[in-house]
């Protein structure tokens, strides 16, 4: 039962990790406005959608895990997979945050 | 080299089968990034409140320590700014766009300050290193005419949208005009 709690919490925290980087992703004025790029904007605009697309993919079925519930034949994993790759441009931040407390706390 | 490669590939093996620590693992990465983006770009600034002094010498008013503080009618006069604090969920989610937002205001019989003006500037930098904030805000000088209060402002600070007459006993009076540094100081009342 315990187990089964925890294992609910931290789908939770992992789908909320994951929708907050989805909007984070998604570069706003792509939603709510017209965009005139310039050629070195257009790659990051495209690839700001994908990435956000793909921590959507994974908050959905992260969400859908925490009702327990299967989308057709989708294997449990295949939020791993999602995720993986979203989270690709954040690691480098992500490892420097986890070792800056180790350099301000000393 | 190696080891570091071993070591990662069986992370990622155990991650692939281990469903409950690939989800731990997930949060805690999102949440040291969190923790990096807030260090580093979050810079709330306190807001101050400055009186605005007389100007008795034709040079310039902050050198006036024991300067006698600007009356309009007999209420003190004072410059505030407000807190600069951008929320951090906006911050994070949604590209900010923070202001530096003045008031000229004056202490009314209640002690209580009230706004005469306000005027806003955009905050440019966003505090990150290398990146620095920069207070932004534009001189003013105060006279007090026979039936108007013309107030001169800086022709290089130019507010984002321009001023705000606040409803006051004196809003009906204002005159807002541009001037260079000359023009300010040589008003009754300089804040710089």
């Amino acid at each position: 039962m315990v187990k089964k709690l925890i294992d609910k919490l931290f789908t939770l925290t992992a789908f909320i990790s994951a929708v907050c980087l989805a909007v984070h992703y998604a570069p706003v004025s792509l939603i709510f406005e017209d965009y005139s790029l310039d050629p070195f904007d257009k790659m990051r605009y495209t690839l700001a959608p994908l990435f956000s697309l793909m921590m959507l993919a994974s908050a959905i079925l992260l969400f859908l895990d925490l009702f327990s519930l299967k989308y057709k034949n989708l294997p449990n994993k295949a939020w791993k997979i999602f995720a993986a790759i979203g989270v690709v441009p954040i690691l480098p931040f992500a490892l420097f945050g986890l070792i800056i407390p180790f350099f301000v706390f000393p | 080299m190696q080891i570091i490669k071993t070591k990662v590939s069986q992370a990622v093996q155990f991650l692939k089968k281990n469903d409950l620590w690939a989800k731990i693992a997930f949060t805690i990465i999102f949440l040291s990034y969190l923790f990096f983006v807030h260090s580093c770009t979050f810079n709330p600034l306190p807001g101050w409140t400055y009186p605005i002094y007389e100007n008795k010498y034709p040079g310039y008013s902050y050198k006036n320590k024991g300067a006698k503080q600007c009356e309009l009618d007999g209420k003190k006069l004072f410059l505030k700014l407000d807190n600069v604090i951008e929320s951090f969920g906006y911050y994070f989610f949604v590209d900010s766009k923070a202001f530096f937002v003045w008031h000229l205001q004056y202490q009314d019989d209640d002690n209580g300050l009230k706004n005469i003006l306000t005027y806003r500037f955009e905050r440019i930098g966003d505090g990150a290193i290398g990146n620095f904030d920069v207070l932004r805000r534009t001189s003013i000088g105060i006279d007090d005419r026979k039936d108007s209060i013309v107030i001169i402002y800086d022709e290089n600070d130019e507010p984002f949208d321009g001023f705000t007459i606040e409803p006051s006993p004196f809003s009906d009076k204002i005159v807002l005009q541009k001037g260079n540094s000359k023009d300010i100081i040589s008003t009754h009342c300089v804040w710089e």
